[in-house]
């Protein structure tokens, strides 16, 4: 089937056309790569059908970072028909360039000007534009689907000549040379990319470097300066004469004078965290999710009783009530706070604050060796690690795309809230919001931590790179709202109906049968007590040695959901005590057994911090390698031992000792190990062969 | 002639030169339109200096400041 390609600028609108085109629902946003890799689906025009490839956005032919080097492939391959070159009309010039660079290469395109915000604020005379470039050129509406048939009728249209009259002017004979035994048509292109200095592209087409060499040493050196400013100097006269210019800033907003002010941009920022999260987590999001809890409760235990009156109490039963009925709606009743987390981060996505965010924050993450683009990869880390390490491709530089997906599983993602409800919510009470406040915010610092650390050892960060576009405010639809809602609803059943029934079926017989396949009704002598017990002494000193404890911690490595999934299996929870009250959650039947509040806080940090679910290291493994992938979990293991260790100990002395002994004690170890280290940097100086005992900071021989 | 990180906020200054040490950022600026003979503007900058938000052809882009002082600016 032939292909059809979607190419054109980072958010310009080629998902929302895809969208439009192939009746999909691909995930959008208003953000400069929220598509990191290429998608087909079948478009129907007419009587034919043809597959449509939606592609990373580009600004050129000449990728810089991983994303556009997907798209660049794509191109060059060209094993497709057409492509569909889409531009943002509030930006048309800068949009237009990538046009050229797809005219120059004699590719078979047509234009399609995407009229994205309501507000004409450049008109655009689309026939005239068409007789300029020699190509078809359409007024289109992806969002509101206006001028989509004419755009798909074009597609089954012959490839027209252009016309690009600014060539003429340059002098590629002597380039042109070189390639002697090629066609007119592969000089002229090849010509050009010499001009372009396109490495990339010669390599692509099998050039050695030698060769690459000999062919950049026969243009002017300035080669690249000559050929762009030509590009600019015709875009400026097409623009002059098919666009009726208005005196506008694309991206430029009143609402930046308050949001990226010096002093309120980043408490701004915090607050619209804190709302969020407030939302989610104790408000709207508890209030939803405890109405879910008590209708599943209704609606299950009708089916119980009559299940037990069938099948009596046998293994099977068990199955039924402990496995699927009691250990999915546990996880199915943080539904709401979970769609409710992906629709706040959705609507962040989509307003165009994220490039606020990223520029607010490339003072702070240049700090720590990180990218501000990173704080995008970051914050949607918050929902899902598995896909929020599929954007770190953003990244332009490689060590910052490796630390940048090492770091998305410190940020507490969406599945760990039922832990932190459940088990936080059942010692903590109330007071629950500031130990979630607490992890999200140990998971942040961590992060921050780890990468400061890999920075100064193995991911040293040099020429780290960072323009970014500032797209403009936008409000989302009620369209798309719909969308979100039911897009993450489906995905969230679906994880519930597939990966979590397999998983809490496998902990269920592993929990009920011992090795001699004998059933047993509270876990004791089953094959997971005893996997349980032999691995349980290694988290004695995090306070949970308890056999169930750990078992759900092994289950959690699937999903982390599984954990709380796991408790409630072992007949842990009591589902009438699941909300935000001071009283235990934990049935006097169960075999959980957490010895203290300190040993539940070293548990929840556990959690937080040890090793991502099978979907994310699956994801990791393909982004990053084997190798990167092996080491950010043995980094997430050590770090999630040592910090529980930590945690447990300082909350056990205060249980113990009180604070304010707890206090200072801490603070005579923060004073010794200053001091240490004091003392160890005099030493090394005093050492130093240029004796420069005074360095200070300076010394750096 | 200055570099554009030494440039006065809201300010338009033209373009005389683009050059530094990353090849691959000079390319970018090019193919961005920061052009000689361009009009750029610095519209903002973050509080530590160390990124800049700028207006080129009716749009904005952030960038490093290490990387902005590639760009050779005069008044207009």
């Amino acid at each position: 089937m032939d292909e059809i390609l979607l190419v054109g600028n980072p958010n310009s609108g080629k998902t929302t056309l895809y969208n439009a085109l192939t009746r999909s629902n691909e995930h959008i946003g208003n953000w400069h790569g929220v598509t990191v890799e290429e998608k087909k689906k079948l478009m129907k025009v007419g009587e034919s059908n043809f597959l449509l490839v939606d592609t990373p956005g580009l600004y050129s032919l000449t990728p810089l970072s991983f994303e556009e080097e997907v798209s660049f492939k794509i191109i060059e391959k060209g094993n497709y028909k057409k492509i569909i070159n889409i531009c943002d009309r509030n930006n048309l010039q800068r949009n237009l360039y990538l046009s050229l660079c797809l005219l120059e290469e004699d590719l078979d395109i047509v234009i399609a000007i995407n009229e994205i915000d309501k507000k004409v604020k450049f008109k655009v005379d689309e026939k005239k534009l068409s007789t300029l470039l020699g190509c078809d050129v359409f007024l289109i509406n992806a969002e509101k689907k206006i001028n989509i048939a004419k755009l798909k009728e074009s597609l089954l249209k012959e490839k027209k000549t252009y016309s690009l009259p600014y060539l003429k002017k340059i002098d590629f004979e002597k380039v042109k040379n070189y390639f002697k035994n090629k066609s007119e048509k592969e000089k002229q292109i090849f010509a050009i990319k010499a001009y372009e200095k396109n490495e990339n592209f010669f390599k692509l087409k099998g050039f050695s470097d030698e060769e690459i060499k000999i062919i950049f040493s026969l243009v002017p050196e300035n080669s690249l300066e000559i050929l762009t400013e030509a590009r600019y100097a015709f875009l400026d006269e097409i623009i002059e004469k098919s666009c009726q210019k208005v005196d506008f800033t694309y991206g430029k907003s009143k609402l930046d004078k308050i949001l990226l002010n010096k002093y309120l941009a980043l408490p701004l920022f915090l607050v619209i965290i804190a709302f969020i999260f407030f939302l989610t987590f104790f408000s709207l999001g508890a209030f939803l999710s405890d109405l879910l809890s008590s209708f599943l409760n209704l609606l299950s235990s009708p089916i119980l009783s009559w299940l037990k009156g069938v099948l009596g109490g046998n293994w099977i039963y068990y199955l039924f009530s402990d496995a699927i009925f009691n250990g999915l709606s546990t996880v199915l009743s943080f539904l709401p706070q979970v769609v409710l987390l992906f629709f706040f981060l959705s609507l962040l996505e989509d307003s165009g604050y994220m490039s606020r965010i990223a520029f607010t924050f490339e003072d702070i993450l240049g700090k720590v060796g990180l990218s501000g683009k990173s704080i995008y990869t970051l914050l949607m880390g918050f929902g899902c690690s598995t896909t929020a390490i599929m954007t770190a491709r953003n990244m332009d530089n490689k060590n910052s795309k490796i630390k940048t997906a090492l770091l998305c599983p410190y940020m507490s993602c969406s599945a760990k809230i039922p832990i932190y409800t459940v088990i936080g919510g059942a010692f903590f009470g109330v007071s629950n919001i500031f130990v979630i406040m607490g992890l999200y915010l140990l998971g942040v610092v961590v992060a921050i931590l780890v990468s400061l650390v890999l920075d100064k050892t193995i991911l040293k960060s040099d020429n780290q790179t960072f323009i970014l576009e500032f797209p403009p405010y936008r409000l989302t639809s009620f369209k798309r709202l719909k969308n979100i809602l039911k897009n993450n609803v489906k995905t969230f059943l679906v994880k519930v109906g597939s990966i979590m029934i397999a998983m809490n079926i496998i902990v269920f017989l592993l929990s009920s049968f011992t090795f001699k396949l004998q059933f047993v009704l509270d876990g004791s002598g089953s094959i997971l007590e005893s996997i349980g017990k032999f691995l349980a002494p290694v988290f004695e000193p995090l306070g949970f040695n308890n056999w169930a404890i750990v078992s759900a911690l092994l289950a959690g490595l699937v999903a982390k959901e599984v954990v709380v999934s796991s408790i409630a299996m072992f007949n842990g929870i009591d589902f009438n005590a699941t909300k935000l009250i001071s009283s235990s959650i934990l049935l006097s039947t169960s075999v959980v057994y957490f010895p203290s509040t300190a040993s539940v806080l070293s548990f929840l940090v556990f959690c937080l911090l040890y090793t991502p679910c099978l979907a994310s290291i699956s994801m990791m493994k393909a982004e990053i390698g084997t190798k990167w992938t092996v080491i950010g979990i043995i980094i997430e293991l050590i770090v999630a031992y040592i910090l529980s260790f930590i945690v447990y100990n300082i909350a056990l002395s205060i249980e113990v000792f009180g604070f304010l002994p707890t206090f200072l004690v801490i603070l005579v170890i923060i004073l010794v190990v200053i001091s240490f280290a004091l003392i160890y940097r005099v030493i090394k100086h005093k050492k130093c062969p240029h004796n420069c005992q005074n360095c200070h900071r300076n010394c750096g021989k | 002639m200055m570099p554009l990180t030494n440039g006065k906020l809201n300010i338009p200054y033209k373009i005389k030169d683009i050059s530094g040490e990353n090849k691959k950022v000079v390319r970018r600026f090019l193919e961005l339109g920061i052009i000689k003979g361009q009009a750029i503007k610095i519209l903002n900058t973050s509080i530590l200096k160390k990124v800049f938000l700028v207006e080129i052809r009716g749009y904005i882009l952030s960038v490093k400041a290490d990387l902005l002082s590639y760009i050779l600016v005069e008044k207009m």
